[in-house]
């Protein structure tokens, strides 16, 4: 499959709603926050609409929508990774939620004896090392491909690899009104107030498109509107493969007893149905024996059905950085099957770019 | 997608408000979170644009709720914040200087490209000093005092700027009183030179009711904006048609407090290096 590289800069701020509504049943001042970086669907909706426009789609010409960029509900020839934080052009990801910071130094959970909770006899995430006062989880910052080389053959980053997400972009609170013709000032219950995220000026995100025809023109695609609020942003195609942005597979081999300790890391929000089996045993398809997870806060996809004007139903999802922690035996195909799942994007939803996963080693406590 | 930029050149002092604060200042500018420069954003923009539409054509147009949208359907026409060019900064020497820095003309030349348009400058390196066109010993912009130094080929920057500006004599003028300093030392400017006004209401007795401090852009100050058409329509051209709004009248007024005569701004359109 021929692949691109779509990079996006936002011309000044980004608004990515999540699945909060600007009117809960409340009276009164209330805030909408952005996500950032967005989900995948608000990007694939831009990369596609502006694919469609330029084979001659109008809102009033329906019928000249290329069959082969798919329709409201599937993707038809198109593939997406992504999306992947770019800070000075650099590959950066959600910290796994393994690691634990404190000033400089950074510790490591790994599964914990079994103890009795309400899920049954569980192993939790333990610190890997003594001590561990002080010390909490990354959750929010992001590390470097290179940093993630380090975590994912079992080591520690370095305070270099963690990007803090002040670097990244702040939230930039806006106030909005309607104004009265009548009577020149704010008409009574129209007044809003947002928070639109305003990245870094070396701040960029990027996906990674398959499957558009060779013959199809990209050039000349340099702004176009993405996310809520008629925000712009400025768009790079150039070629590229989505294997360049992933850290290498790392070297699995077996622990002291002989067993293949690794884990699955989520690099994309991870939309599995349905979602607690996942949580509780872990995404399809990952041979072994799950025994233990990070698993963070779920995050909520929505989003705006432009052919049939309608929000899409909100759907909970995984964050990015969550993991799964898995025993196996030390075979030789199950190191070969880590290996072909490390960078793929598990069903369902693959497709899109969701459940990305990278494998990882981890080791027992001696 | 078709665009243009729209130039704001402010001929008052303009309030693009974000509301009441906690603060010294009870009623500051908007301003970008990672800069710290005043901004126009763009829904007080395109509301300003709307109100201007609605004066000239009628607020029953039809073609109103196709340009700027209406509660189900977004409009054509997509509008970025409103980008701080040229600030006005007290000096010593003479009225003022109109003061930018190196990140600012980087911005302005990435979004000549995002529009087509090829300016051909270098961005400067100030460094700790101050660069103008003639050499001028020691500068001060408000409390700060710069050396100067004779800026490297600012003459293209200076004719670049020009296009922005819609009068002659304020062109001429800004070939000796253009100041560019370093990113760090406008961001102080920008964030803390900007005159920020004492207001009250007086009762009945003469006497002050409230007080309250109101910041407000100088008038002099230069602002752009981009400004994009979305087709959705075959035979729409509504760049042209918003651009045509203003041909008896250039002028728009944005932001708060219009009837005290703030937020009126000259605006000139250009894409392909043609001014309109």
């Amino acid at each position: 499959m021929n692949w691109s590289k779509w990079s996006f800069e936002a011309l000044d701020t980004f608004f990515f709603r999540g699945g909060v509504s600007f009117h809960a049943g409340e009276g009164g001042y209330s805030s909408v926050q952005s996500l950032f970086p967005p989900f995948i669907t608000t990007l694939q909706g831009a990369v596609r609409y502006s694919l469609a426009i330029k084979r001659g789609w109008s809102p009033e010409k329906p019928n000249l929508w290329p069959k082969e960029l798919g329709d409201s509900d599937n993707l038809g020839k198109i593939q997406f990774k992504g999306p992947y934080l770019l800070y000075k052009n650099k590959p950066y990801f959600p910290a796994p939620l393994l690691l634990l910071k404190k000033g400089k130094d950074f510790l490591r959970l790994v599964p914990g004896s079994k103890v009795r909770c309400d899920l049954g006899e569980v192993r939790l995430p333990v610190i890997a090392d003594e001590g561990g006062e002080g010390y909490k989880v990354i959750e929010g910052e992001y590390i470097s491909r290179e940093g993630l080389q380090e975590v994912i053959q079992g080591g520690l980053p370095n305070e270099e690899d963690i990007l803090p997400r002040d670097k990244v972009y702040f939230n930039e609170p806006r106030i909005g009104l309607e104004r009265s013709d009548k009577t020149r000032t704010a008409k009574e219950g129209h007044l809003y107030y947002v928070v639109h995220v305003r990245p870094q000026k070396e701040t960029s995100l990027a996906i990674y498109v398959g499957g558009i025809p060779d013959d199809w023109d990209t050039s000349g695609i340099k702004a176009i509107p993405l996310g809520g609020e008629g925000r712009l942003a400025r768009v790079e195609v150039a070629t590229g493969f989505p294997e360049e942005v992933l850290p290498s597979f790392p070297k699995i081999y077996p622990d002291k007893d002989g067993k293949l300790r690794f884990f699955a890391l989520l690099l994309t929000p991870g939309w599995f149905e349905p979602l607690d089996t996942a949580i509780l045993q872990g995404p399809p398809g990952i041979p072994g024996t799950m025994v233990s997870a990070c698993i963070g806060k779920c995050l909520y996809v929505g989003g705006w059905d432009l052919k049939k004007q309608e929000p899409r139903p909100l759907v909970p999802v995984l964050p990015p950085g969550s993991l799964w922690f898995y025993e196996a035996e030390n075979r030789e195909d199950i190191k070969e099957k880590l290996s072909k799942l490390h960078g793929q994007c598990l069903e369902p939803r693959g497709d899109y770019g969701f459940n990305q996963i990278i494998i990882g080693r981890w080791e027992e406590i001696k | 997608m078709k665009g243009s930029i729209l130039s704001l050149f402010a001929e008052t002092s303009l309030h693009p408000g974000v509301g009441q604060v906690v603060g010294a200042v009870d009623l500051p500018v908007a301003r970008e979170k990672t800069t710290g420069y005043p901004v126009i954003v763009g829904s007080s923009l395109k509301g300003a644009l709307r109100d201007k539409a609605e004066q000239v054509w009628g607020e029953k147009e039809e073609k109103l709720k196709r340009i700027f949208g209406e509660s189900n359907q977004a409009g054509s026409l997509l509008i970025t914040d409103a980008r701080l060019l040229l600030l006005p900064v007290r000096s010593l020497p003479g009225p003022f200087k109109w003061v930018t820095c190196p990140y600012i003309l980087e911005r302005l030349k990435r979004d000549g490209e995002l529009m087509g348009l090829s300016w051909d400058f270098d961005i400067p390196d100030p460094g700790d000093k101050a660069l103008v066109q003639e050499e001028m010993g020691e500068l001060f912009l408000e409390e700060i005092v710069f050396s100067t130094s004779k800026g490297k080929d600012l003459n293209k920057i200076v004719e670049t700027l020009k296009e922005f500006i819609p009068h002659d004599s304020v062109k001429k003028r800004l070939e000796t009183q253009l100041v560019i300093i370093d990113d760090k030392e406008f961001q102080y400017f920008a964030q803390y030179g900007l005159p920020v006004n004492a207001r009250n209401v007086l009762n009945k007795n003469k006497t002050s009711d409230n007080l309250w401090y109101e910041e407000v852009i100088p008038p002099d100050t230069l602002f752009y904006s981009l400004i994009f058409e979305r087709k959705l329509t075959e035979d729409q051209n509504d760049l042209y048609e918003v651009e045509s709004l203003f041909k008896d009248s250039p002028y728009l007024q944005v932001g708060g407090n219009e009837t005290i005569g703030q937020g009126w701004c000259r605006i000139q359109w250009f894409s392909g290096g043609e001014s309109r």
